[in-house]
């Protein structure tokens, strides 16, 4: 048994040598593109990062036209904030908290608040934080105090944080300022814990 | 003064004089008008329970059903003058031939799009080369590609 494991390795690993990548997905992205990006891929995959994002980040670019080297540095970027995020996050993150902190590190959330928030939030997913977190910076409010208004909700629900990022859409298309919109929205008690962020409320 | 008169005035007497009210007429009347209400709110309290625990339970059965999507995000775009319109994003390997939205008689494109718990980035492909984000939603602020990305977080209990 163990003697045919090792030969199914010893199959598999000249196609990972010679840049080809296990993903089925990446057969349509042209060739340079996929030699480009398979060190990045397998390197991350070896340091047990989630390889989703990446193949996505590929398929983006090759479905945009973009030209190799602007693919291989966003794969790049992406695989070097899921190590970030994984540092911030922890270990035992999923790989969708993973990536939606790596977008969130990327968009310019420190570090600190990332931990933070997993710290007061550990039983639960951060996805649907991260995730508001990003969408406010969408619509411009600047990234740490978004960081720190999705760490004054922390202890919230996901439909709470939803909530809350529609109340600031429809201010902002009212015609507030983001980040007056942000911090307008939270409530009496997220105002308070706004002046401590990453303490129970 | 005729008789009619003065039988309007009586009336109008027999209005305004003061009637002998008992000084408990207060707490006697909301004692009976708040023992007419504990039953409906009593009611009105089981009835929320039961469709809370309703709900729960179709909760759970949706959500520990194998395979479990759920129900759908609705995507749409105005371009009455659109000869074709699809959505790429995350969910469907940024393929423009996956997801094609079906077009309004009013000229809007739409497609519902079963998507788990996550946060995705999309965009719209209009005449199978024009990238375009979502109007109606926020746009990534980190672009890779020259080409910006709207983006979405669907919420769910397995996250």
């Amino acid at each position: 048994m163990i003697g045919r494991v090792f030969v199914a390795l010893a199959l598999l690993a000249p196609a990972t040598a010679l840049g080809q990548s296990p993903d089925a997905r990446l057969g349509r992205v042209p060739a340079a593109v996929r030699s480009a990006v398979a060190p990045v891929i397998d390197s991350a995959n070896l340091g047990g990062l989630p390889i989703g994002p990446l193949i996505e980040k590929t398929l983006e670019g090759s479905a945009k036209g973009a030209s190799p080297e602007a693919i291989l540095s966003a794969v790049r970027a992406l695989a070097g904030a899921l190590g970030d995020a994984r540092r911030s996050l922890g270990p035992g993150s999923s790989p969708d908290e993973l990536n939606a902190g790596a977008v969130a590190l990327r968009l310019g959330a420190p570090t600190g608040d990332l931990a933070r928030l997993r710290a007061v939030r550990s039983s639960g997913s951060l996805v649907v934080p991260l995730g508001v977190l990003s969408d406010l910076v969408a619509r411009g409010v600047p990234a740490d105090t978004a960081a720190r208004v999705v760490l004054a909700l922390a202890s919230q629900g996901d439909d709470q944080y939803l909530a809350f990022r529609q109340r600031v859409d429809r201010d902002i298309d009212l015609g507030a300022a983001p980040i007056g919109s942000a911090i307008g929205a939270l409530n009496s008690s997220g105002r308070a814990a706004l002046a401590n962020p990453g303490k129970q409320p | 003064m005729s008789e009619h008169d003065e039988g309007i005035e009586r009336i109008a007497r027999e209005l305004k004089r003061a009637v002998p009210v008992s000084p408990d007429l207060d707490r006697r009347v909301m004692a009976r008008v708040l023992a007419e209400a504990r039953p409906a709110r009593a009611r009105t309290r089981w009835l929320g329970m039961g469709l809370a625990a309703a709900a729960a339970l179709a909760g759970v059965l949706i959500l520990t059903r194998p395979g479990r999507r759920p129900a759908g995000v609705a995507f749409s775009l105005v371009a009455p003058r659109a000869a074709s319109v699809a959505v790429v994003g995350d969910f469907n390997d940024w393929n423009p031939k996956a997801t094609p939205l079906a077009r309004t008689r009013s000229g809007t494109w739409e497609v519902r799009v079963p998507l788990g718990p996550g946060q995705y980035n999309y965009a719209f492909v209009v005449n199978g080369s024009n990238w375009v984000p979502d109007p109606r939603a926020p746009k990534v602020a980190v672009d890779d590609f020259g080409s910006p990305n709207s983006v979405i977080t669907v919420a769910g209990a397995s996250l």
